[in-house]
């Protein structure tokens, strides 16, 4: 880091007539005697600075002077009268020269020091929009005269989340993790939802950190029965992981209560690293029957068909009679209507979807006092021999509304 | 059928007449189907004719009407075939108006350690969706508005609201929409969150390409008074994306985009926490390039990402000028077998390498941490039951080697190994008990060590190791669920102790009848210091249940939630606490809603907070509250349904 320095003289020394002084400085950090230090500042970081101060000085006695600076001060703005920041308690001391041949022959000196610049003093000094700090001493060499000198340390903007290490001299802490960033949304990538009852939601903190170590933290949810008051917060999982990894994060809530109707609230509380905040709260609402859901309908009880092997006309599918009921069809599907065929068997408890975007190979439509049904001729010669389909019922009110259906099933025709 | 319709409207009866001489016996052998579907025994048939009338509303689009017969040995014949168009009227093909709002009156019969709150509270809540379709356009709206007498009880902080809006015209080549909506996909200058803006598509015919034009709020979350979101120019973020793609042959496709994002942000977003955050104003911009490639019908796909940005990272006219840096990203993935092809085993491996530049930042995606490069390859192997990911990801940081930073390297890895039943267990076997199995062991490793330490600070030096193991059950009437798992750091420098985390945990829903259900859980979370051998217990305990009383007319609820950390071991912030909620409801379905009619529901709901702080051995505090809710539901749905 190349120096940057400034010779600039803020007091002028005064020189008392009938001092008993022997020494005086005359010149310092300027001309041929520019003060430097060796490097910049990243602001938020910890960083020692070599500074060399230099100047000239008078020294009448024989034994020589005694240049002295009690403390320095970092200042920011007008180097005297600019606001402090903080101080440096350590003194400088230097013995300088003896007397030369002739009288009043000045002296060349340097003082070399390395001060330590906290972290917070960059930061502060940043935060106020400085770009530069100033390290500022008064200089004496026994009398009442003093000097007072200045240098200026550029700041550099600190990298953005770079990781900053643990100080040797700071204490050890429960966890080595320091929060950057914490966003709470659901996973649907919002801040509110409205869902339907029963309907599954998760929200998500993703968050990003430096260092590594352990993260402990718990999802709350404030139910509908308090919410109308103070509301009560009631854990329903604790987070306790390592991060270390990638500085990224994602933690996912367990599925979001939504049994009853209301509206929610659900927080996550980090404990350690200690987080003071009452942000990280999302708010949801559960309703009996949002206009978005509506697609999700009950599921319906069959009873299995009354024969399945030869499938024939005859062969009978029956329900459970579903209540305001006009119609109900069977669908038959020569592909899975939805999509990519889920994992494993099909979900037969979860709520089923109302429509398809596909339209179904065929099918049959019978009326809603009805609670069993035979194909007929029309649906069996539709059915491919050696063919495969996916086969449902659904209940339809007068409306048209979709009441419940049954879930998919599979159907080999032989 | 007339000849001469031109179209018919959704829940316009369809009649047919025949050619005189047709028997009543002859009947009972004709079938009609409508879209390959027999509504024959919907039909009123006559010898003269048949007249269907579909019971929902048929939806916009070309139906296929067809009347067959069969004969005596089961020969079919088509007697005729016509094709309808359904649309709502000469101007229109489609109209639906979807609604459901919403009142609800609450009051207050008890609270213990009364806050102050008001004991009534009103809320209101009305939600829409409508869509109107020409031959050209389509048009499609969807809004949720949303009161509450008290701030304190709205979803979004605001008395009156619309949490949520949006709205969108689109034609063959052009599509603009308002509202809340995704601006753009997920990329390293794109978060891909739902915002509030504007935005609008025009298609090329030119390489087959796009353009995308859209201005967005910085914020996640605007109420109602920010209207679009984009009346503050300190929190507005505006772009452009074009896109074009192709195929250079049979099974292959590429797709080529860019983006540029240009704006300034003001405030964090709603849900987010940013430690120095500060009332400032960021100036940014951002722009990237991507290539994605999908060859041999999706069994190559490769991608590749340029990215660059400035950001004036101190706030506008303050301090520092605004910075620039870049970052890349490039990835491959080998799918020998894609999806859909039945096979016996499936397999997929990838790789991702990444450099995110220290000062990389773009606006619409400040979630992204810089400083870093690394790479990471990744497997997954599905056969029959099992499944096997694997992953492994190495990466640093000080890309620019500042002597005042550590340089750190992170390796990681981590395996999953699966395995879910599909099969129906043998009777007898000791799974007909259990349940269907599924299970699920997870192990992972993690290292991170220092590659330079500058001078003063401890080394990063540590690792933690963890293993897991989840097995549920799903039976007839319910599931049941368990899991255990280990995890330890160790951190070799001794600033940090090292750790131990165990957890436990155990939950089932019961379904008894048709009526009744009830959940139980039990989750242990326990951490023990190796040093000392101190031990942090954390546990929760629920139980809940709801029962139909009166099917689909009386419910009641009733939650149990214990929860005690016991933490007062801990060397660092001792704690130990209980705390037990309790809540119960009792919910009356008067009458059901319907639409364009009122459904009317009463709950009467209690709930119990104890607090007790076994440490300091404080008072136990009880909190308590009763509230009575009527609530009126009423849907609305114009045309019907469809089908």
């Amino acid at each position: 880091m190349k120096i940057v320095s400034m010779a600039w003289i803020l007091a002028v020394a005064t020189w008392l007539a009938g001092s008993s002084a022997h020494a005086q400085i005359i010149s310092l950090c300027e001309g041929m005697n520019a003060c430097s230090s060796n490097r910049g500042v990243a602001v938020g970081i910890d960083t020692r600075v070599m500074l060399s101060w230099r100047g000239e000085a008078i020294v009448a006695s024989p034994t020589g002077g005694r240049l002295v600076s009690d403390q320095g001060l970092f200042r920011i703005g007008d180097p005297r009268k600019g606001e402090t920041l903080g101080s440096v308690k350590s003194p400088l001391f230097q013995s300088i020269g003896t007397q030369r041949e002739r009288e009043k022959e000045a002296v060349r000196f340097t003082v070399n020091e390395t001060v330590r610049v906290p972290s917070e003093v960059s930061r502060r000094a940043a935060d106020a929009g400085a770009t530069e700090l100033h390290f500022v001493r008064q200089f004496s060499m026994g009398g009442d005269a003093t000097m007072i000198a200045f240098q200026t340390i550029p700041l550099q903007p600190s990298v953005p989340g770079r990781d900053i290490a643990a100080m040797i001299d700071e204490e050890p802490r429960s966890t080595g993790v320091r929060l950057e960033r914490v966003s709470l949304l659901f996973d649907r990538a919002s801040v509110t939802e409205t869902i339907d009852v029963a309907e599954t939601l998760r929200a998500e903190a993703r968050i990003r950190y430096q260092g590594a170590g352990l993260i402990n933290a718990v999802w709350e949810v404030a139910m509908p029965a308090s919410i109308q008051g103070d509301p009560f917060f009631v854990p329903i999982a604790r987070v306790r992981d390592y991060l270390g990894g990638t500085r990224e994060v994602t933690l996912e809530s367990p599925v979001l209560p939504s049994r009853e109707a209301g509206i929610y609230r659900v927080r996550l509380r980090v404990l350690e690293p200690s987080l003071v905040t009452d942000e990280l709260l999302l708010s949801y609402r559960v309703t009996e029957e949002s206009v978005q859901q509506r697609q999700r309908v009950p599921t319906l009880d069959m009873a299995p068909p009354s024969q399945l092997r030869p499938i024939d006309e005859n062969t009978e599918f029956r329900w459970q009679p579903v209540r305001d009921a006009d119609v109900y069809r069977l669908e038959f599907y020569d592909q899975w209507p939805d999509g990519e065929l889920p994992e494993g068997r099909f979900n037969d408890t979860m709520p089923q979807q109302a429509g398809f975007a596909l339209s179904p190979s065929t099918g049959l439509m019978v009326d809603g006092g009805q609670s069993s049904a035979r194909l007929g001729r029309a649906v069996v010669h539709r059915l491919r021999p050696g063919g495969s389909y996916y086969w449902r019922l659904v209940a339809i009110d007068g409306e048209g509304r979709v009441l419940g259906a049954s879930p998919l099933q599979s159907l080999a025709i032989p | 059928m007339p000849e001469d319709r031109t179209f018919f409207q959704p829940r316009e009866g369809l009649q047919l007449a025949f050619s005189p001489g047709v028997a009543e016996a002859e009947l009972n052998h004709m079938y009609l189907e409508l879209n390959a579907v027999d509504v024959s025994d919907l039909t009123r048939w006559t010898p003269r004719g048949l007249q269907y009338q579909p019971p929902h509303g048929l939806t916009p689009g070309v139906h296929d009407l067809r009347l067959i017969y069969f004969d005596e040995n089961d020969q079919l014949h088509e007697i005729g075939s016509w094709s309808l168009e359904v649309r709502h009227s000469e101007a229109l093909l489609s109209v639906t108006l979807d609604s459901q709002s919403e009142v609800t009156a609450n009051a207050r019969l008890n609270e213990r350690n009364d806050s102050g709150s008001r004991g009534r509270n009103v809320q209101a809540y009305s939600e829409w969706s409508g869509a109107m379709e020409t031959d050209r356009w389509r048009l499609q709206s969807q809004a949720e508005i949303a009161y509450a007498n008290r701030r304190q009880q709205s979803i979004t902080g605001n008395r009156l609201d619309m949490p949520s809006f949006s709205m969108q015209a689109r034609s063959d080549w052009l599509r603009v929409a308002v509202g809340d909506q995704r601006m753009g996909q997920s990329s390293l200058v794109m978060n891909g969150y739902q915002q509030r803006g504007v935005a609008s598509d025009v298609q090329l015919d030119t390489l087959n390409s796009s353009i995308s034009l859209f201005s967005m709020s910085g914020q996640r979350a605007a109420g109602v008074d920010d209207g679009l979101g984009l009346s503050d120019s300190n929190d507005r973020i505006n772009g452009a994306r074009w896109d074009s793609s192709w195929q250079p042959g049979q099974g292959h496709a590429i797709q080529l985009s860019a983006t540029r994002v240009t704006g300034r942000i003001s405030q964090a977003d709603a849900g987010t926490w940013n430690s120095g955050s500060f009332t400032r104003v960021n100036d940014g911009e951002a722009w990237n390039a991507t290539v994605d490639g999908s060859f041999f019908d999706r069994a190559l796909q490769v991608r590749g990402e340029r990215a660059a940005s400035e950001y004036d990272f101190d706030g506008h006219d303050f301090g520092f000028a605004p910075i620039s840096d870049d970052a890349w990203s490039g990835s491959l993935v080998l799918d020998p077998l894609p999806m859909g092809q039945d096979t016996p085993i499936n397999w997929q491996l990838g790789a991702e390498a990444r450099k995110i530049g220290g000062y990389f930042r773009s606006l619409a995606n400040r979630q992204l941490s810089g400083d870093r490069h690394g790479i990471e390859f990744f497997a997954a192997v599905q056969r029959d039951k099992w499944t096997l990911d694997a992953d492994f990801l190495k990466e640093r940081n000080n890309l620019d080697h500042d002597p005042d930073y550590a340089r750190t390297e992170t390796r990681q890895w981590s395996m999953q190994l699966g395995y879910s039943d599909y099969e129906v267990p043998d009777a007898g076997s000791l799974l007909e008990w259990l349940g269907q199995p599924s299970y699920t062991l997870t192990l992972d490793d993690m290292q991170r060590r220092d590659q330079y330490t500058p001078i003063g600070y401890w080394p990063n030096d540590l690792e933690s190791r963890g293993a897991r193991l989840e097995a549920s059950f799903a039976r007839e009437l319910g599931y049941w669920s368990a899991g255990l798992g280990q995890e330890r750091l160790t951190d070799n420098t001794g600033w940090q102790p090292d750790t131990e985390t165990r957890f436990l945990q155990w939950q089932a829903g019961i379904d008894i009848g048709d009526h009744h259900q009830l959940n139980l859980g039990w989750q242990l979370d326990q951490t023990r210091y190796r040093a000392g051998n101190e031990r942090v217990n954390q546990q929760i305990y629920t139980v809940g249940g709801n029962s139909q009383l009166i099917p689909g007319r009386l419910s009641v609820s009733l939650d149990l939630n214990f929860s005690r950390n016991d933490a007062e071991e801990d060397p660092f912030f001792a704690q130990y606490q209980d705390s037990l909620y309790t809540s119960g409801q009792l919910h009356w379905h008067i009458r059901e809603a319907r639409p364009r009619r009122p459904g009317l529901d009463l709950s009467l709901s209690f709930s119990r907070n104890t607090l007790r702080d076994r440490l300091y051995n404080d008072p136990t505090q009880h909190d308590h509250q009763v509230w009575l809710e009527l609530r009126t539901t009423l849907p609305t749905r114009y045309p019907g349904g469809g089908s």
